[in-house]
């Protein structure tokens, strides 16, 4: 999991700009972010235009590095829980205690 | 220039909304029913008109020129908006200007749409490209979860129960029970509210927007149009903030905390003296940042003193027609209805819920969720003119 510093001005920021919103440039690095606290997390229980329930996790996660990402977590977790993050191949990021 | 001298809005319409469409609906179908209501309403006809601005989800492939076209408008003015639920007063603001600067004399701004299920379930899960990549994936259905979230931030910080935010859902209800166009109109009281089907903790049904299908339109002329004789609404001040923190914060003060004082400047009026307020309502919690943000809540000493105080109570009347958690949510109509609901309001057509001597009020404008809260705020502060 990998968030994204600004090489002009180390604004970091998750996702990806085109250009740094603090500085304008455009030439980023990525940085280690696969740890963080969960700050809020809500138990997801309908979707729109979904039948039935189908629970899910959503939390949003404060990484180490700065930014916060938006993640599904393995199991509820109460804030201030400190979590892994990881990519899955789909793209979602998913957070898990360690 | 500051100041939007010269324009008047002359009529404002809703095509009514419906929660399930009947067969051969379609987008271009709902927004022709609110360019026809509109040109009724405004005496206008169609070959008076010389500007058009859409804004619509499920419009394409079609873009506002071939909406035009398909309407039999020729243009000398045309413009597509796609900032949700800040697009009715995006297209205002554009529209004014263009009124302004002599790019057109007669402009009719619509918004709407119509979803099938599929339609829906696209829309949200590909609104952006940050959603595509990084939401979908979630399977979020939407931005349920991250309101539901930013619920909590608000909760936290606010010290505010479901109870608060009940009363506001039941506040509503009580004004959607005097629009007839409301699509729902029952009472809804405290115990059926808590008891309702929770979707994303805290938020339950009642505190997410009903999808519907429909419409709105409204007009512009220049004040010295013949239409604006006659029950005209002023513009006395506009203003939009875009992307105003990146991301950056925790979505509990919009674009508006920023703008607020110059536009009460601009309109040389205060808060207190706003008759009602339309304010964006895809969530409860955002009722509150904005109103909040606006200087609304500036005399009260905490936001649940507020909210029972002076909105549940009506003393400051918002949301009207029931806002979009009662009447309905039609896509991107739901950037114009707050401001449909206000004009119609300051034209004192508003039937059994008409405001008394409604002279001026203010509509906001919020939307276009990017990763975990909308990019956008606008606010507008309207005058009832004087007809002639």
């Amino acid at each position: 999991m990998n968030v994204f510093a600004c090489v002009a001005c180390g604004q970091v920021d998750f996702p990806r700009r085109l250009l740094c919103p603090s500085c304008g440039r455009d030439e980023f690095v990525e940085v280690d972010a696969a740890n963080g606290s969960v700050e809020d997390v809500t138990t997801l229980h309908h979707r729109a235009g979904k039948a039935g329930e189908d629970i899910a996790y959503i939390a949003t996660v404060l990484t180490q590095a700065g930014p916060r990402v938006i993640a599904r977590l393995e199991h509820l977790l109460t804030p201030g829980t400190v979590v892994l993050l990881r990519v899955e191949s789909d793209g979602a990021i998913v957070g898990f205690s360690g | 220039m500051n100041d939007f001298a010269g324009v008047s809005i002359v009529a404002a319409v809703e095509v009514p909304y419906t929660r399930h469409a009947p067969a051969g609906t379609s987008t271009a179908g709902l927004l022709a029913q609110a360019l026809k209501a509109a040109l009724l309403q405004a005496q206008l006809s169609a070959n008076e008109v010389d500007g058009l601005g859409v804004a619509s989800f499920t419009l394409p492939p079609d873009h506002a020129i071939d909406f035009a076209w398909r309407a039999g408008l020729s243009v000398s003015w045309c413009m597509d908006d796609c900032h949700g639920g800040a697009s009715g007063i995006n297209l205002l603001q554009h529209a004014a200007r263009a009124i302004q600067a002599g790019d057109a004399n007669v402009i009719v701004l619509v918004s709407g749409d119509h979803f099938e299920a599929a339609d829906f379930t696209s829309l949200v899960e590909n609104y952006n490209v940050t959603t595509r990549t990084h939401l979908r994936p979630l399977n979020t259905g939407g931005p349920n979860p991250l309101f539901a979230m930013l619920t909590q931030r608000q909760m936290r910080t606010s010290q505010l129960t479901r109870e608060d935010y009940a009363a506001l859902c039941i506040a509503q209800r009580e004004w959607a029970s005097m629009n007839p166009l409301a699509v729902y109109r029952e009472p809804l009281t405290l115990d059926a509210y808590l008891a309702a089907p929770l979707v994303a903790e805290p938020l339950c049904r009642f505190d997410c927007v009903p999808v519907v299908s429909g419409a709105n339109a409204i007009v512009l002329t220049s004040s010295t149009h013949r239409c604006a004789a006659r029950l005209p609404v002023r513009i006395r001040a506009l203003r939009a903030s875009y992307n105003v923190d990146h991301q950056h914060g925790d979505g509990l003060v919009t674009g508006l905390a920023g703008i607020r004082d110059a536009l009460w400047r601009d309109a040389n009026l205060r808060p207190v003296d706003m008759n009602f307020v339309s304010v964006y309502d895809d969530y409860p919690s955002m009722i509150l940042a904005q109103l909040n943000d606006l200087g609304f809540a500036d005399d009260q000493p905490d936001l649940q003193t507020f909210i029972h105080e002076r909105i549940a109570s009506r003393r400051l009347p918002v949301n009207t027609s029931g806002g979009q958690l009662s009447a309905g949510q039609a896509g991107a109509a739901a950037g114009m209805h707050g401001l449909v609901e206000a004009i119609t309001q300051l034209r004192h057509e508003a039937g059994a819920r008409q405001v008394d001597d409604a002279r001026f009020a203010a509509a906001s404008g919020y939307g276009m969720v990017q990763y975990r809260y909308g990019m956008c705020a606008n606010a507008v502060v309207l005058e009832r003119g004087a007809a002639q």
